[in-house]
């Protein structure tokens, strides 16, 4: 059987440059495969890690999906904002134990700034529970004092002390900066794998004030409120973006949802951010399903690729096949010789492709998390994987009983003469 | 006991909202269920057109109309023969409340509510209330809803895994509900149709 392997393997590499082509085509497919299936389950996990603890997500009435992407994911704009007297109602609520407000809208270089207040260290929670945590530095106590995630200080090598300035608006550049009240980072976040390492924590306070003398998107021409000045105005919030709400007690969730829903004075959406997750599954659901449907296909044209690449050396090999023959090869050596030939490419084709998904995602990962908020982990494989990678070489094995059928068939019928 | 009274507070607050029946669609074989799980407390409430439940959705004028309002109002006081929580956490309904104004249900079904027809709850707490008549109709189109809280205590709330929802062999005119769930390993969404009737956590 080894003496099957060496064979197997030479005759392999007396034609590696068609095998190596279909090898190529066949790894490409597998980690096409291979590489939608993790985004599609490491998308998950980091939105669903994103939020924990928080029994409703409360903003101004738009979708539940939608009010869960800008609020939590900072995916997409709200809709518009909702008073403050909305947010210190939700707050007095007798059932609820703790309401954090969140005001987006600005940004700095390309990373949302989130204004909220104190609550927010001490309520928010991510992954299983888990609190958020200085790396260095402390709360910011001040009015121009920001925290900054683990990203932001890292991406932009930023540290404590470091003077940072706000854009109004989103966006990498920005012509309206609020450079005259710059901000000073005093904290720094440990890294928790969800989009608060890619955000700018500023006080409620602190977003009113720059935002003093300016007037719908811009600044008034000629008139500015020096940094040192704004404690005189009133700085109390007007409006928030959105809040996120603790219960004393679980099973009222759903009462407090529809009193907000139904909330007189202001048209509000209560969202549980769990269910509101599941709906944004069950829509994209189809077109992962899609996806997943393409990429198999793709598997499927290269292993027809690497059938037919081996059916036709067939006809080179007829020779080689009948000499194989006439030195004593039994008409099933012939025919392991090539199922063995398929097999092995398709082994080597998973195990390339995985290999060339873990570059990859080493290579682009950091990229994709900054573009899109969806950490890919690094790892080697998953059950699941295997369990794609099992059936790839299971119908790559099928196929390869083909040209083995077709080469036993033909040692059987040739001599040493065949008629070519 | 504190806690008994403290989920009829909560099942008491959440219906004397008004317009909790109108807040989503109104879709024939579609129904709402929403499940919270705290402590030994599990709460599940149920928001369906009454055409899903008895076929029609005005006050009964025939006597074949009334039997299946009685029907019904005789299965809804058995919450434990339509939800079926893990049996390990020994849960046991100890109180209910229906709430269907056209079929003049609408009151709190205390204790454990074995053999007494909901249909004959209104002599409760909640007679008189500011529960009009009109309050279960929809848009003046003539569609009614039926809003049904029901609360189980659980011995075992450490088993608590799931609920077996068996509304679609009760009522046939169900084809699909949307199930919330909100519990201690946290929220979900669940779709179940007549194949898919668990929903578990």
């Amino acid at each position: 059987m080894s003496y099957a392997l060496t064979l197997a393997a030479r005759s392999a590499w007396n034609r590696r440059l068609t095998l190596g082509m279909t090898l190529i085509a066949f790894v490409l497919s597998v980690a096409l495969l291979v590489g939608i299936e993790r985004v599609r389950t490491d998308a998950r996990d980091t939105f669903s890690r994103s939020v924990s603890g928080t029994d409703l997500v409360v903003g101004a009435r738009a979708s539940a999906v939608q009010l869960m992407l800008y609020a939590v994911f900072r995916i997409g704009d709200a809709t518009n904002n909702m008073r403050w007297d909305s947010f210190r109602m939700l707050e007095n609520h007798p059932q609820v134990a703790w309401a954090v407000p969140l005001s987006l809208g600005d940004s700095h270089r390309g990373f949302p700034v989130l204004g909220t207040n104190a609550g927010y260290f001490e309520h928010f929670r991510y992954g299983e529970s888990r609190a958020l945590v200085l790396a260095a530095g402390r709360r910011n106590k001040a009015l121009f004092e920001a925290v900054i995630g683990a990203e932001v200080a890292e991406r932009l090598g930023y540290g404590e002390g470091a003077r940072i300035v706000l854009n109004h608006g989103a966006g990498e550049v920005s012509l309206a900066a609020h450079d005259d009240k710059p901000f000073a980072v005093v904290g720094i976040l440990e890294r928790t794998g969800t989009p608060v390492d890619r955000t700018v924590h500023v006080s409620l306070e602190a977003i009113e004030a720059i935002h003093l003398d300016w007037q719908g998107g811009a600044r008034i021409p000629g008139f500015s409120i020096p940094a040192e000045f704004v404690s005189k105005f009133n700085l109390a919030p007007k409006q928030v973006t959105a809040a996120l709400v603790g219960l004393k007690n679980r099973s009222a969730v759903f009462a407090v949802q529809r009193q907000v829903n139904g909330y007189p004075d202001e048209p509000l959406l209560a969202a549980l951010p769990g269910v509101a997750l599941d709906d944004l599954w069950q829509i994209v659901g189809v077109a992962e399903k899609t996806l997943l449907a393409i990429s198999a296909m793709v598997v499927a044209v290269g292993l027809t690729g690497l059938v037919a690449v081996i059916l036709a050396g067939l006809g080179e090999r007829r020779r080689e096949l009948a000499i194989l023959r006439a030195v004593g090869a039994r008409p099933r050596d012939i025919f392991a010789l090539l199922t063995l030939e398929g097999l092995f490419v398709t082994v080597l084709g998973a195990v390339l492709g995985l290999l060339m998904l873990a570059v990859a995602t080493v290579a682009l990962g950091p990229l994709v998390e900054l573009r899109y908020g969806v950490a890919i982990q690094p790892r080697v494989v998953s059950l699941e994987e295997l369990q794609w990678l099992g059936m790839v070489v299971g119908v790559g094995l099928a196929a390869s009983l083909v040209p083995g059928y077709r080469a036993y068939r033909l040692s059987l019928a040739d001599g040493l003469m065949p008629r070519t | 006991m504190n806690r008994m009274y403290a989920v009829i507070a909560v099942i008491a607050t959440s219906l004397a909202c008004g317009k909790s029946l109108a807040q989503h669609a109104h879709v024939h074989g579609n129904a709402e269920l929403q499940i919270a799980v705290q402590g030994q407390a599990l709460t599940v409430q149920l928001a369906s057109p009454l055409e899903n439940l008895i076929g029609f959705e005005h006050a009964p004028r025939t006597d074949k109309q009334k039997a299946a309002a009685q029907a019904l109002g005789e299965r809804l006081a058995r919450p434990d023969a339509l939800f079926v929580p893990s049996r390990d956490a020994r849960c046991t309904p100890h109180a209910s409340v229906v709430n269907a104004p056209v079929l003049g249900m609408n009151g709190v079904i205390e204790g454990r509510a074995e053999k007494q027809p909901s249909a004959q709850a209104g002599k409760t707490a909640h007679r008189g209330h500011s529960h009009g008549p009109k309050k279960g109709e929809l848009g003046g189109e003539g569609h009614a809803e039926l809003l049904a809280q029901f609360a189980f205590k659980c011995e075992q709330p450490a088993a608590l895994k799931g609920v077996e929802v068996r509304l679609f062999d009760a009522f046939r005119g169900l084809r699909r509900i949307d199930a919330q769930v909100a519990g201690p390993a946290g929220q979900k969404a669940v779709r179940l149709s007549s194949s898919q009737r668990m929903v578990s956590w």
